[in-house]
Order: structure tokens, then sequence, then C-alpha cells
């Protein structure tokens, strides 16, 4: 208690800068595909980034959303 | 006052019931659609870090929806009309029509011309692809377990063609997540709740069938599932 009232010993908190340098950061460095190295040192395929997971997820809401508005936008008026 | 059976009959044309999907198919679409959803939560819940002992459950289920696969696929070459699937022009008017590209506006009230419209046509070919290529990449994958049948080959091929069967895989899965949200959401909406009950039930009622469908397209008589 006593230590969340003076902030002693509390994580500091990033300011709202950092927090959108550290998202940048964060899609850029977004993997499309997973690699290894081989035995001999080379770079080899392993399969696509599970990054890519939530982006698929979002796309299918995302087009629920989009499509639900269009509906609505366009179903006949009731008079 | 009007005679009984002479009131009853338009009545009793709007109630009957129109098979639309025989038992042999929902079963297929039920058993896949489970055995995809299986697929999906073993391979996709340990990545989200839930760990547990996954690889027996996926493939067996892999081989399942393998088999349930190609027995559809035979079925609807050798027993089921393939032209009820095909895009035709038809198809591609009335899609711009739905979509306000017809020069006046989404037509809600015109017809679906055929037993399927455009829209189901297209998750149709979609899963198609998507689930040929799952099915197809895993069951090369298979050779890098052991199995009751046979001892694991990691070295059949080379490390690059691997990951570019792996990638493709991986990509199937991503895919069916995607896939599987807009299904269930056009599944669910008000206007396609009949679709959805006839893919439990098996039938439409005959009110449906005259709201929605251009009887040229869809004939009854053609309808080899028959006319309860």
């Amino acid at each position: 208690m006593l230590q969340g009232r003076s902030g002693v010993g509390r994580k500091p908190q990033p300011s709202e800068h950092q927090r959108l340098e550290n998202s940048e950061q964060r899609l850029s460095s977004m993997e499309i595909f997973r690699h290894s190295r081989d035995v001999w040192g080379q770079e080899t395929l392993l399969g696509i980034s599970w990054d890519l997971l939530p982006v698929f997820f979002w796309a299918g809401v995302a087009f629920i959303a989009g499509h639900a508005i269009y509906s609505w936008l366009t179903a006949p008026k009731r008079s | 006052m009007p005679r009984e059976g002479v009131a009853s009959a338009p009545a009793a044309r709007r109630t009957r019931r129109l098979t639309r999907h025989a038992l042999v198919d929902r079963l297929f679409h039920w058993l896949a659609g489970g055995s995809v959803l299986l697929l999906l939560a073993t391979s996709l819940l340990p990545v989200l870090g839930l760990e547990f002992a996954w690889v027996t459950v996926h493939w067996i289920t892999g081989l399942i929806l393998a088999i349930l696969v190609l027995a559809h696929s035979v079925r609807a070459v050798c027993y089921q009309d393939l032209a009820s699937m095909w895009i035709s022009g038809k198809d591609l008017k009335r899609g711009l029509r739905d979509l306000g590209l017809g020069g006046k506006g989404p037509d809600r009230a015109a017809m679906i011309v055929g037993k399927y419209s455009l829209a189901q046509k297209a998750i149709h070919h979609a899963f198609s692809i998507v689930l040929l290529t799952a099915v197809v990449t895993g069951l090369l994958m298979l050779v890098r377990i052991d199995a009751p049948f046979w001892n694991r080959n990691p070295y059949w091929l080379s490390g690059g063609t691997w990951g570019v069967i792996y990638t493709l895989h991986g990509l199937a899965s991503l895919l069916l997540v995607t896939m599987i949200i807009m299904h269930v959401y056009f599944a669910l909406r008000p206007e396609k709740l009949y679709l959805t009950r006839s893919m439990i039930v098996g039938w439409i009622r005959g009110e449906e069938y005259e709201k929605y469908y251009d009887p040229s397209g869809w004939p009854l008589e053609s309808n080899r599932d028959g006319d309860r």
C-alpha cells in the first residue's frame, strides 16, 4: 500500500511517445516467415510466422464489421 | 365459405418441406467442420502458449479430414450435379447487383439464380483450395513423424522444400481462421438462418424457395435429392 502511494518500487511507466515507438517497432519487426540456420550456416525456411495469427483473426473481424455496416446502410428503409 | 381443400392448397405449398441437403452431405459438412476446428485448436493453441501433446490428435484428425474430402469429391463428381457449383455469367451479374454496381443499387429482391448464390459458390471454392492445400501438405508432413504404419524420414525432401510445404500448411491454417469467422457470421445472419437450418435438418420451406430462388435456375424436378 505504502509503496503504491509513494511510488517507491513501482515500475516506471513508458511515456505515450515510447509506447508508440514500441508498437511501431513491433509492427516493423513482424516476420512473415520463420527461418533457422542449417548445419552449414545457411538460412533455411521453416514456415509461416505465427506472428500473423492476430492479423488473420482481426481481418475476419474487420470483414464482419464492414459487412454489417454496409448491410445496415443499404437496408431498405421501413416506412 | 371456401372449400377446405381449395383454401389449404396454397398454405400447404408454402409450408411443404423441400430437401436442400441430403443426410450424407450434412454429415460431411459437420464432420469436416468439426475436424477443421479440432485441427486448428491442436495446432494454434500451442502457438498461443497452451502446451499439450497435440501431434497425435492432429495427424489422426488430419487423416480423417483427408478421407472426408476424398469421399466428398467422389460423391460430387459421380453422384451430384457439378454444374450447380459452376460460377456463371448470371451469377456474376447478380453479384454485381448485390454490391450496388448494377446501376440501380443493391437489389435484395432479386432471385438467386441457381441452388447456390455467388457468395456461397465463392466461399465453397475458397474452402476447397485452402483445405486441399492443408490436406496435401499435411499428408506430406506425415513422413516426418513416427506412426504405427511407417517410420519417420525427415530427409525424404530437402530442407528448403520442407520449408515451402510447412509455409503452405501454415498459411492454409491462418486463412482458415479468417474464413471460418466469415462463414459463421453469414450462417448466423437473420436472413440466412433458413440456410443454416437446412444444413442441420436438410430442408427449406416452400415459401422460402418461392421467395429466394428462380425456379429456372434450381428447378425442383432436377433436384436429385428429391422433393419431400
